[in-house]
C-alpha cells in the first residue's frame, strides 16, 4: 500500500502514526495511513491486525 | 372477449398509463406504515421519509435524553465506515451488506456509501447489498452504483431465509464463497426476533470461508429501552439486545479490536468496560473473523 519514498514506518513500528494518511473523513474524526493503521482523531488506532491501541492520554501533572 | 369493452386504462395527471396492479394490490409497500430504512434516513437528516417515519422518528428523539436515536444512528454509520476501510486495507476483496437501507442524504458527507469506501481503497473489491424493502433496493440499485461496472450487486430478499441469499444469482454473480468475504450487518438486527436472528447469523456463518469477517452494530443499552414504547405504538418490531446477547452473534469466531462495545467508544476512546462508557451505549458493536 505504501508507496513512499523513504519507505513509511510500519503498523508493527512505534512511528506508525508518522505514516501518510490515504483515505481520511474529518467529519466522522477518522484516517486510513498507507501502513493500514486506521487512526482515529482522539488519537486511538486500530491496526490491521485487528488490535486496537487506546488514545494517548497523559496524566495531568499535580501543581507544584 | 372483445377488448372494445375494457373500461380506458387509468392515466396520471401527465398522461402515463398506470399499470393494473391486478391481484396484486395488497403486496404492495404499506407507507401508511413507519420503515426501519426511512427513519433511520429521517434521523440523518434525509429526505427520503413519509408521515409514520417522522412521527416514530419524532417520538424516539423524545424518548431518551440527547437526541440518543439520532446519535446511535450517527455512530452506527461511523462504525460501518472506519470497519470497512479497515476490512479492504488489510486485503479483503468481497463485502455482503445485509439490510443496507437507504442511502445516506448525499449532503451528508460523515456517512459515506460502504462501496464508495471499499473502492476508495481497491477499485476491483465487490460489493453485493442485500435488503428486504423493495423501495429500499429500488433507491440502492439506481444510486449505490460502482464506478467500474459489476463491482457493485444488488439483491432484494430476506436476510433471514439465509439459504435463499446464499444461493441466489445476484450472489454468485458478484460473491466467490471459497475467498474470505466480509459480511455486515448495520442497524438491522433488532428489527429480526430471537428465533430468526440467531439461526440466521449461524448459517452465514457456516457458509463463509475461513478469514471471512462477521461485522455488527446493534441497537440496545438503556436508552434503546427507553425508545421500546415508541416502536411498539408505530407497530415496528424492536428487538434490543445486550451487549451478552450481542456477543452470542459472534460465538466460535475471533473478536477484533476492542470486542463487542459500545458504537460511539468503538475506537476505544473510553475504555469498552468503563460503566459509563456502558451507560451512555445505544448500540454495541463489534467485528469478529472466522478462525
Amino acid at each position: 500500500m505504501c508507496q513512499h519514498k523513504p519507505t513509511c514506518p510500519s503498523a508493527d513500528d512505534d512511528a506508525r502514526l508518522a505514516a501518510v494518511p490515504v483515505t481520511a473523513r474529518p467529519e466522522q474524526g477518522w484516517s486510513l495511513l498507507c501502513n493500514r493503521v486506521v487512526v482515529f482523531d482522539d488519537t486511538g488506532a486500530l491496526l490491521p491486525s485487528g488490535k486496537s491501541i487506546a488514545p494517548y492520554r497523559p496524566e495531568p501533572v499535580a501543581a507544584a | 372477449m372483445n377488448t372494445t369493452h375494457l373500461p380506458p386504462p387509468a392515466r396520471t395527471p401527465w398522461g402515463a398509463v398506470i399499470p393494473d396492479p391486478g391481484d396484486d394490490q395488497a403486496a404492495g409497500p404499506d407507507f401508511s406504515r413507519a420503515s426501519s430504512a426511512r427513519l433511520t434516513n429521517y434521523l440523518l437528516g434525509g429526505q427520503s421519509h413519509l408521515a409514520a417515519d417522522r412521527k416514530l422518528g419524532d417520538a424516539l428523539l423524545t424518548a431518551a435524553p440527547d437526541r440518543a436515536a439520532e446519535q446511535t444512528a450517527v455512530a452506527c454509520r461511523a462504525f460501518m465506515a472506519t470497519t470497512t476501510v479497515h476490512l479492504a486495507s488489510i486485503g479483503v476483496r468481497q463485502f455482503v451488506d445485509l439490510g443496507c437501507g437507504l442511502p445516506a442524504p448525499s449532503w451528508r458527507k460523515d456517512t459515506p456509501e460502504l462501496h464508495q469506501l471499499v473502492h476508495e481503497c481497491a477499485e476491483d473489491a465487490r460489493v453485493l447489498y442485500v435488503d428486504i424493502d423493495p423501495t429500499v433496493m429500488t433507491h440502492a440499485r439506481a444510486l449505490l452504483r460502482g464506478a467500474r461496472p459489476g463491482t457493485v450487486g444488488h439483491l432484494e430478499a430476506d436476510l433471514t431465509a439465509p439459504a435463499k441469499v446464499l444461493t441466489s444469482p445476484e450472489l454468485a454473480g458478484a460473491i466467490d464463497l471459497k475467498a474470505p468475504v466480509a459480511v455486515s450487518l448495520h442497524d438491522v438486527l433488532h428489527l429480526i426476533p430471537d428465533h430468526l436472528a440467531y439461526p440466521a447469523v449461524e448459517a452465514y456463518k457456516q457458509a463463509l470461508p475461513s478469514g471471512s469477517t462477521l461485522t455488527i452494530s446493534h441497537q440496545g443499552g438503556d436508552s434503546a429501552q427507553l425508545m421500546s414504547a415508541a416502536y411498539r405504538s408505530a407497530e415496528v418490531r424492536y428487538h434490543p439486545r445486550g451487549r451478552d446477547e450481542v456477543a452470542r452473534f459472534f460465538d466460535g469466531w475471533e473478536l477484533t479490536g476492542p470486542g463487542v462495545a459500545p458504537v460511539s467508544e468503538w475506537p476505544s476512546s473510553l475504555s469498552p468496560d468503563r460503566s459509563q462508557a456502558l451507560r451512555r451505549a445505544g448500540a454495541y458493536a463489534a467485528i469478529a473473523r472466522k478462525p
